[in-house]
């Protein structure tokens, strides 16, 4: 505890150039080279041989426990073989003289003329191999659920071993968070199916068991941590993992609950009157129940029919309207090419109603007849010439110099001006308004300009009917 | 096994389940059959978007009885519903004029047919209108029972309550005021299988209940199509 503050020896932050480092590498090649020498394809289709190894080098280790008597040669090590382990097909006496002989090449144990001894890197080496294949076999000894957890507490009991003393057990907080949430998805996956099994009470007891386990390692090992100052990087890995265990523990809680629940119901009393009130707070809380609480929701509740507790309980889930993929039919085949090769795409066709032409007949004298004809003509002259804005300002105004009735009427832009120009005379022509010539004052900005100053010298009068 | 198993009507009807369909032939008559094939192929939701199954007239058409011949209607579907009531159920919605086909599915197919969600409230919505027959229900109402604990829950009622509607549990209720409303169909009335009502009245009440008791506490004694004679 004094020596928080010292870095955690650990090879990714040592110095590569150093004495120590090539002895620890040097190790690790002897392990690599043992192997090497005994892995082989043939060994990875049986990988029992391998025990064999392993039992060989256990021999060894006991030996240099004192827990054994010395080994003489490879032929102790096989008869010895051979009264500790009743295989069926024992390996030979050639086998087991390779394996000591791949030791001896490795400097795992020396040599001497009457004795084969261990040495210390034989001894390490071994250690951590043993614990590799006890570690492993624990692991595979748990179900896929359980193993997540499982390994996550092994991360805790790592960290506790390794980091407190000053030696750095590689990432174990942060392995042993991603452990647990592996292990929370898994459940999660399997939860429905879980409650569906009639006999998962063991299994789902033995993962809350395991998930009360880490629980209290976790705890323990954060508490820790958060004594550390260690930066924001470990605030965060603490928070994670306490979020982590909050939600797998009231996972396994929930599912436990619900599970017991379930089949403490079957021993009940068969009721008799129904309590509404209930029903309804039931209904309220299975539309999104908290994880930890006894409420199923719906799915689980078809879950736990999946049990067939009662008879045909298991096939009656729900009715659900038939959907059934209809075949098609030739005539529907028929229609979709029509329709695809005679495709009209949709337009918004103009509604023309055809307008009736009524006829009247009118008599008037033969005096008034010029003035019918010039009405008739106007008027058709206003459906080709727009006269409206001309006119429009005339009856306003009654009265506006050329260039001000063109401009006001209408815009300063040339087109406009040619339509006043023309409305102009069509008015005058049809004696609905005089020009006259006469000096005028105003000028106006405009996009085009008269040929002859004096053409805009006129002023437009509307005539008095 | 199968020699073994054979020692009552009910039970023979148990375990030959296919045979029964079979069977179908003996206990209606040809028309009554081919209206039974219009059905199944009516009812499906791809064929007739929302507006699925037959209407009585039609089926009347096809059996060659008059439109108000309650008895001929009424026997025609009794009759498919002994014969295949493991499988299939016809129903009549009297109040929507459709007779439409409904098809069992096992607990572990009807956890992919709805989400958990889409039943919590397909199951308040029955119990309002079936036990409390309530006319319908207000949206206000589910978002009161359900909305209070979770975010975006008003996002997530609607997309639920569009589920149910698209499968044709439940419609739209017009009335006068302007509060959103939902009423139960005949299929949203069907679709509970009894077991599982009996389990979630089971849940609510954490004791056990005989089938009898909760099929009378949710009105469902004679259902099969008699469940809206209330107009």
């Amino acid at each position: 505890m004094e020596k928080v503050d010292q870095p955690l020896i650990s090879v990714f932050n040592q110095e590569a150039e150093s004495a120590e480092m090539y002895q620890t590498m040097r190790d690790i090649v002897s392990l690599a080279g043992v192997f090497s020498a005994l892995g082989n394809a043939k060994t990875f289709e049986a990988p029992l041989e391998i025990l064999v190894f392993l039992r060989v080098i256990h021999f060894f280790h006991r030996e240099s426990l004192g827990l054994d008597d010395p080994v003489a040669d490879s032929d102790t090590v096989y008869y010895r073989y051979l009264n500790t382990y009743q295989d069926i097909e024992p390996p030979t006496k050639e086998r087991i003289e390779r394996y000591v002989n791949i030791l001896v090449k490795y400097n795992w144990i020396t040599k001497q003329a009457k004795r084969l001894k261990m040495r210390n890197t034989g001894k390490r080496m071994m250690d951590a191999l043993i614990r590799a294949a006890n570690d492993s076999l624990a692991y595979y000894m748990q179900d896929d659920i359980g193993r997540s957890l499982f390994q996550a507490k092994r991360d805790a009991e790592i960290s506790e071993a390794y980091d407190d003393y000053g030696i750095s057990g590689g990432h174990a907080i942060a392995s042993m968070i991603r452990h647990l949430n592996d292990a929370i998805e898994l459940l999660k996956e399997r939860e429905l199916e879980l409650l569906a099994d009639r006999d998962a009470l063991p299994e789902l007891e033995r993962i809350h068991a395991l998930m009360d386990e880490l629980d209290v390692k976790m705890k323990e090992r954060l508490d820790r941590l958060s004594t550390v100052e260690d930066g924001l990087m470990m605030r965060d890995l603490i928070q994670k993992g306490t979020d982590a265990l909050a939600e797998g523990t009231s996972l396994s809680l929930g599912m436990i609950n619900k599970y017991l629940k379930f089949i403490s119901m079957q021993s009940t009393d068969i009721g008799s009157s129904i309590a509404p009130e209930k029903v309804r707070q039931f209904i309220e809380k299975m539309f999104h129940p908290s994880v930890d609480s006894d409420i199923p929701n719906a799915h689980q509740i078809l879950s736990f029919m999946e049990q067939d507790v009662y008879p045909d309980e298991a096939i009656d889930g729900m009715w659900v309207p038939v959907k059934m993929a209809p075949f098609l039919s030739g005539q529907a085949i028929e229609d979709g090419i029509d329709y695809l090769e005679h495709y009209e795409p949709y337009v918004d066709e103009e509604i023309t109603v055809e307008e009736e032409i009524t006829y009247q007949s009118d008599t008037i004298d033969a005096m008034d007849m010029e003035d019918v004809f010039s009405e008739a003509a106007w008027t058709m002259t206003k459906a080709v010439i727009d006269t409206e804005a001309i006119e429009g300002y005339l009856e306003k105004y009654h009265e506006a110099e050329l260039e001000q009735l063109i401009i006001e009427a209408t815009t300063p832009q040339f087109g406009d001006a040619i339509r006043s120009l023309m409305a102009t005379s069509a008015l005058v022509g049809n004696k609905k308004v005089e020009m006259k010539q006469l000096d005028v004052t105003k000028t106006y900005e405009k996009e085009w300009e008269w040929i002859k100053d004096g053409d805009r010298k006129h002023k437009v009068r509307q005539r008095k009917k | 096994m199968e020699t073994e198993n054979i020692k009552s009507a009910n039970e023979k009807s148990n375990h030959q389940p296919l045979a029964n369909m079979n069977a179908l032939q003996s206990y209606l008559t040809e028309k009554e059959e081919m209206v039974f094939m219009h059905l199944l192929y009516s009812s499906s939701a791809t064929i007739r978007a929302g507006n699925f199954g037959l209407s009585r007239k039609d089926v009347a058409k096809i059996l060659e009885i008059s439109p108000d011949d309650d008895d001929g209607f009424y026997s025609f579907i009794n009759r498919v519903n002994q014969g295949l009531s493991r499988y299939y159920k016809v129903i009549y919605d009297k109040k929507r004029d459709q007779v439409i086909v409904m098809l069992r599915a096992t607990a572990r197919m009807a956890k992919s047919t709805l989400s958990s969600e889409a039943m919590a409230i397909l199951l308040l919505m029955f119990y309002q209108q079936e036990v409390l027959q309530h006319e319908f229900t207000l949206l206000s109402q589910l978002f009161e029972a359900f909305g209070h604990e979770q975010l975006k829950a008003s996002q997530k009622l609607k997309v639920n309550i569009d589920t149910l509607r698209k499968i044709g549990a439940v419609v739209d209720y017009h009335s006068d005021s302007d509060e959103e409303a939902y009423q139960l169909t005949a299929i949203g009335v069907n679709m509970f299988s009894d077991s599982f009502l009996r389990r979630a009245v089971e849940f609510s009440q954490s004791q056990q209940f005989n089938k009898d008791e909760v099929l009378k506490f949710f009105k469902r004694y004679n259902v099969q199509y008699s469940g809206d004679d209330s107009e």
